[in-house]
C-alpha cells in the first residue's frame, strides 16, 4: 500500500519543478546584458533574485533533516550584492540550489514527516519547512517572471503561463484532456500524518488490472498491455487501482516506463495506485530493481546505474532538454561495448535528444519525460523508452495544422517532417523525421504512440500505422538500434 | 567534411569550435544560443565565420535550428548564406544540420515575405 508521503512529496516536487521551469522560461528571454539590470533603482535584479533563491534552497536543504536550515557558511547578504556573473555562472548557482532541494525532498520517507527541523533555531515540522520553501520559491518566481517580462519587452514575450485572452481556450484544452473537473487534492486537510487513515481503500474496492502475459518491446505486446489496462490508462479514470504484473515473466524498458508513468500520474492525482511486480524469474526481479521500477512504485532501493552487472539505465525524469540527454544510455553502452563507433554514438545521441527535446517543448506533461534504457549484450543493441503523459502529438500539432487532429494523420505528418507548431524558435518540424532516419540507418526498430494511433518501423525500414486500443494520453517513443557497425 | 556556402574574399574566416561552447548542464537551446551569439560577434567584427561542429556527439535539430535562426534573423538569409561556413563532424550531423539549414532558410524567407520585407 503506498504511503501518504508519496502523495505529499510528489505534490511538493511537482510544484517546485513548475516554479523552476517558469522562472527559467522567463529568464531565457532576458538578454544577457539585462540580467544585472534593476527595473527601478534600489530593487533587485533577476540575477540577484536567482542567487538569493538558490542560496536559500541550498542552505535549507543541505543535510535537511539533521542540521539547521540557515547554515553557518551561508552569506545571505552577499546574495543581494550586485555581481558580474555570466549567465552560465548564474544558472550553475541556480541549478545547484534547486537540485539540493529536489533531492532532499525526493528522499523523504514516511517517518520523516514527524521529525522536527530548525530554521535559524526556530522549530518546524518537516511539512512546515518544505511548505515554507515552496512558498518562498513561488514568491521569487513571480518576481523573476514579472521583471523578466518588463526587461524583455511585451512584443517578443513568450508566455509560460496562460497568455492574456487565452483563458477560455486553455480551460477547454484542460477539459478535453482531463474530462471531469479535478477532484480536490486528497491530502489537503487530511490527517495524513497517520498514513492510511484517509483516502485509501481496501484492495477489494480498487479497480484491479492483471497483466498475466509478457510485455516485450514490440507493438503487439504493448498494444495488448494498453488494451488490458485501458481503464487506468485513461485520464478520465477516477478510481483507485492496482496493476498486478506479478505473473509476468518478461517486462522490457517500454513496459517499465509505461507502468512508472501511469503510477506517477495517478499518485499526483491522489488515486493511490499500486503496482505489484514479479519476484521471479530472478532476471526479471533484477531488471525491476535496476530499471528503478521498485524504487518508483514500491519505495525500494535507489538503483545503482554503475553496477557492473547492470544492463539497464534506470528510469529518470527530464523536465528540461539538457544537451547531453543521452549521457546515461551512452555510459551504459560504453561499459559493455569497448569500441563504439562515432556513427553509432551520434545516431543514438540524435535519437534520444530529438525525443527529449520534443517532449519538453510540446508535451506539457505533468510527470515530465520518463526515460529508461537497456543494453542487450547478445544482440549488441540498445533499447530506449521515452514517455510523457502530456498533450499528445495530434493535439499540439493541430494548433497549426488542422488536419493533424486525426491521430494517424498527425503521426504521418511528423514522420514525414516539415510540419511544426513553431511553438519555440528551435521548432522546425524535423525532430521525429530525424529520429526515424537515425533508427532506420542503424537498422533498428521504432514504436511511436500518441493518442489513438501508433507508428511502427521494423528492421526493413518501412513505417506502418496502427490504431491504438486506447486513446493514449500523451506520447511514447520506444526504439532500439544496433551499436555494432557490422549490423548496419 | 565542409559545406562551402560561399567564400568571402575580404577577410580570413574565423573558426568557432562549437564544442568549446557546450556546457554539460546546458539545455540544447542554451548551448545553441551561446554559439549563435558568438557567431554574431564574429560576423560583426569580420566578414566570415566557420562553425566547426566536430567533437560534438548527438546534437538534435533544435541545436542547429536555434543557431541558424538566430543568426539568420539578425544578419539576414543572404548574408548568412554568404558568410557562414559549416564544418560537420559526422554524416549524421551533416544530415541533421543540412536539414535544419534548409528548414530555417525556408521559414525565414516565408516569414519575411509575410511581413512584406524585401
Amino acid at each position: 500500500m503506498p504511503n501518504q508521503i508519496e502523495t505529499v512529496t510528489a505534490a511538493w516536487l511537482a510544484e517546485l519543478r513548475k516554479q523552476k521551469q517558469w522562472a527559467e522560461h522567463a529568464v531565457a528571454q532576458v538578454p544577457d546584458e539585462k540580467l544585472h539590470q534593476a527595473i527601478v533603482p534600489g530593487t533587485n535584479t533577476v540575477s540577484i533574485i536567482m542567487k538569493h533563491l538558490a542560496g536559500s534552497l541550498r542552505s535549507r536543504f543541505t543535510d535537511f533533516l539533521t542540521t539547521d536550515g540557515e547554515k553557518d557558511w551561508r552569506n545571505r547578504d552577499a546574495e543581494f550584492a550586485p555581481g558580474g556573473e555570466t549567465r552560465e555562472e548564474i544558472i550553475t548557482i541556480w541549478n545547484h540550489g534547486w537540485q539540493t532541494a529536489l533531492d532532499a525532498i525526493g528522499a523523504l520517507r514516511e517517518a520523516d514527516l514527524d521529525r522536527t527541523v530548525t530554521i535559524r533555531s526556530q522549530p518546524h515540522t518537516v511539512p512546515e519547512a518544505v511548505t515554507r520553501a515552496v512558498a518562498h520559491c513561488a514568491c521569487h518566481t513571480g518576481q523573476i517572471m514579472q521583471i523578466s517580462r518588463i526587461l524583455a519587452g511585451n512584443v517578443r514575450w513568450n508566455w509560460a503561463t496562460i497568455a492574456p485572452g487565452k483563458s477560455e481556450e486553455f480551460r477547454q484544452e484542460m477539459k478535453a484532456r482531463f474530462g471531469l473537473p479535478r477532484v480536490p487534492i486528497i491530502w489537503i486537510g487530511c490527517k495524513w500524518r497517520k498514513g492510511g487513515e484517509v483516502g485509501q481503500m481496501s484492495n477489494q474496492s480498487r479497480k484491479r488490472v492483471v497483466i498475466d502475459f509478457n510485455v516485450d518491446d514490440q507493438w503487439p505486446d504493448i498494444s495488448r498491455f494498453l488494451d488490458r489496462a485501458s481503464t487506468i490508462v485513461s485520464p478520465a479514470n477516477r478510481e483507485q487501482w492496482i496493476l498486478d504484473c506479478s505473473r509476468c515473466a518478461y517486462l522490457g524498458p517500454d513496459a517499465a516506463v509505461l507502468i512508472a508513468g501511469l503510477y506517477e500520474r495517478d499518485m499526483q492525482r491522489g488515486l493511490h495506485p499500486e503496482v505489484l511486480l514479479p519476484n521471479e524469474p530472478r532476471e526479471l526481479d533484477a531488471f525491476c530493481a535496476f530499471v528503478g521500477l521498485k524504487q518508483r512504485v514500491q519505495k525500494g532501493e535507489r538503483p545503482n546505474p554503475d553496477h557492473h552487472l547492470s544492463e539497464t539505465v534506470p528510469i529518470h525524469t527530464f523536465y528540461q532538454p539538457i544537451a547531453n540527454a543521452q549521457r546515461q544510455v551512452l555510459t551504459l553502452v560504453h561499459r559493455h561495448f569497448q569500441t563504439l563507433s562515432e556513427d553509432a554514438e551520434d545516431a543514438l545521441g540524435v535519437a534520444i535528444n530529438e525525443v527529449v527535446q520534443n517532449v519538453c517543448d510540446h508535451a506539457e506533461s505533468p510527470i515530465g519525460a520518463l526515460m529508461a534504457g537497456r543494453y542487450f549484450q547478445k544482440r549488441r543493441d540498445v533499447r530506449v523508452a521515452v514517455l510523457d503523459l502530456g498533450l499528445g502529438i495530434p493535439h499540439t500539432l493541430s494548433r497549426k495544422v488542422p488536419e493533424a487532429k486525426e491521430p494517424e494523420r498527425a503521426l504521418r505528418l511528423v514522420v514525414k517532417g516539415g510540419v511544426s507548431s513553431h511553438s519555440n524558435p528551435n521548432n522546425m518540424g524535423q525532430g521525429i523525421r530525424n529520429l526515424v532516419d537515425q533508427v532506420r540507418i542503424r537498422r533498428g526498430a521504432l514504436l511511436l504512440l500518441s493518442s489513438k494511433a501508433a507508428a511502427t518501423m521494423g528492421h526493413d525500414g518501412t513505417v506502418r500505422y496502427h490504431q491504438a486500443p486506447v486513446d493514449f494520453p500523451g506520447t511514447a517513443v520506444f526504439f532500439r538500434m544496433a551499436m555494432d557497425d557490422d549490423d548496419t | 567534411m565542409t559545406t562551402i556556402l560561399e567564400q568571402m574574399p575580404m577577410t580570413a574566416p574565423q573558426t568557432i569550435m562549437a564544442k568549446q561552447l557546450l556546457l554539460p548542464r546546458d539545455t540544447t537551446v542554451e548551448s545553441a544560443a551561446r554559439l549563435a551569439e558568438r557567431v554574431l560577434q564574429v560576423l560583426a567584427a569580420s566578414g566570415t565565420v566557420i562553425i566547426d561542429f566536430t567533437g560534438i556527439r548527438g546534437v538534435s535539430s533544435s541545436y542547429f535550428n536555434v543557431i541558424f535562426r538566430t543568426v539568420g534573423e539578425d544578419v539576414g538569409v543572404d548574408r548568412m548564406s554568404r558568410a557562414v561556413d559549416l564544418r560537420y563532424g559526422s554524416d549524421a550531423q551533416k544530415t541533421i544540420g543540412d536539414r535544419s539549414w534548409d528548414a530555417v532558410i525556408e521559414f525565414l524567407q516565408r516569414t519575411n515575405n509575410a511581413n512584406g520585407a524585401t
